[in-house]
């Protein structure tokens, strides 16, 4: 592959994951300077291992994994550095001009719930829902057993219907 | 509700799911009402996670410093693609001669070999003039291995690709009259080193070439780049050479009028 190849086939991806890649790094810190940085570094990771990505039709597996990857290691180094947790500011978070003043408090309820849950269980649950993984895909990109997988992210949808019962009774 | 209603409506959810658990999934629904409901919320959950997500956008000053990053590795590949490079992994992860593997014996010989041109050199020649042509000639060798030439480092003077043949007529350069004036210093009684594009040299260069003392230039603008080769090697190397050189006959009008530039690259 030469570098312009390389380019080009960075360029689609990027155009193609970079707003999802960012949604599961805010999501899975729970830090939106964590995030931006480690986003940052996923895509010149991938850019640079881009080589190593054989099977185009896993590319999103692939990322993904360099995606965790980077999250959990900046994660490791905030714990390391003992920095603290900062909630995520959700104040500031961009959002959707057409979001409707109901629709954006559910999305802070559905937030704040999410930050609550424990990082695997966060993490399993995104993977599910924000990129619509299979369990078995989940599995390989944690490295976790598939009956871990499908327990990790059952016990979130438990957890996040009870504190957001209110909302899913009322949705139509 | 029971596990194994759970249990299907996770797999259906996440894409796990056969047809047959499909099947009992949407049964359990119709026969309890607490099961499509239980459904209903997971769909529901689903929809609003993605909802979530689509509301995240990337902040174009987060966008710039990610792409001014990508740019800047992407310059540095293509400068590496460029220049050979001096690793031994390339970009494609294959594994490619290093210069340590492939030209590194070459870089040796062609390092012994100036050494002992410079020391058969006419005793004419100044201590001081030696000196300075080993520091010229080490700044600009040129390793021919195989069928390739590989440029150690980046050259922005004219460079000369030349070898041994014994006995044949010299071959001047005309914008080189102070090589000439260097011939008659390093030693009028030296063997000729003559040019590869030099058509009537060709029947020669079948037969292995002894290393001859060679006329050394010593101005530095004027001064030729060297790819020796050690005796004991020349038969082999030459021969692997031949492929190369013929190739480059064909664009070279004359060897002593190339210049290679950074720009340069031959493989």
């Amino acid at each position: 592959m030469t570098e312009r190849e390389r380019r080009k086939r960075f360029d689609e991806i990027y155009a193609s994951y970079d707003r999802r890649v960012l949604a599961y790094c805010i999501y899975v810190t729970s830090d939106r300077d964590l995030a931006n940085d480690v986003f940052q570094e996923v895509f010149v990771k991938a850019y640079q291992a881009l080589h190593t990505l054989r099977d185009q039709d896993k590319e999103a597996n692939w990322l993904f994994r360099i995606a965790r990857n980077e999250c959990l290691n900046a994660l490791k180094s905030r714990q390391r550095s003992d920095r603290r947790n900062i909630p995520l500011d959700y104040a500031s978070e961009p959002v959707a001009e057409t979001e409707s003043l109901a629709t954006r408090d559910a999305h802070e309820q559905l937030r704040k719930a999410i930050d609550q849950l424990p990082q695997d269980y966060r993490e399993a649950l995104l993977l599910a829902e924000f990129e619509g993984f299979a369990l078995k895909e989940i599995a390989e990109i944690t490295g976790a057993s598939l009956s871990n997988v499908k327990v990790r992210i059952h016990r979130a949808k438990q957890k996040l219907h009870s504190i957001l019962e209110p909302i899913l009774n009322d949705y139509e | 509700m029971n596990e194994r209603i759970q249990e299907l409506i996770s797999a259906y959810l996440h894409r796990g799911s056969t047809p047959e658990q499909e099947r009992e999934l949407f049964e359990a629904c119709s026969r309890n009402p607490e099961t499509a409901e239980l459904l209903r919320q997971h769909l529901v959950l689903s929809l609003k996670l993605r909802g979530l997500r689509d509301d995240v956008q990337v902040p174009s000053d987060l966008q710039s410093t990610v792409l001014r990053r990508i740019n800047s590795l992407e310059a540095e590949g293509l400068r590496s693609e460029t220049l050979p490079s001096a690793t031994a992994v390339d970009q494609d992860g294959k594994r490619r001669f290093g210069l340590i593997h492939l030209f590194g014996t070459g870089l040796a010989t062609a390092a012994c070999a100036v050494a002992i041109l410079l020391l058969s050199g006419s005793p004419d020649q100044e201590p001081a003039a030696r000196l300075q042509t080993v520091a010229q000639v080490q700044d600009t060798v040129y390793i021919v291995e195989k069928d390739t030439v590989t440029q150690l480092r980046e050259v922005e003077r004219p460079v000369y690709i030349v070898r041994n043949v014994p006995a044949e007529p010299v071959l001047e350069s005309p914008a080189t009259n102070d090589q000439g004036d260097l011939a008659a210093k390093a030693g009028n009684n030296a063997p000729v080193r003559e040019t590869v594009s030099d058509p009537a040299t060709q029947a020669n260069r079948e037969a292995p070439a002894p290393v001859s003392p060679a006329r050394i230039p010593t101005r530095a603008e004027d001064l030729p780049a060297l790819a020796e080769m050690q005796p004991g090697e020349a038969a082999t190397r030459e021969a692997k050479t031949e492929n190369y050189i013929e190739q480059y006959n064909s664009m070279l009008v004359s060897v002593e009028t190339v210049r290679l530039s950074s720009k340069d690259r031959i493989h």
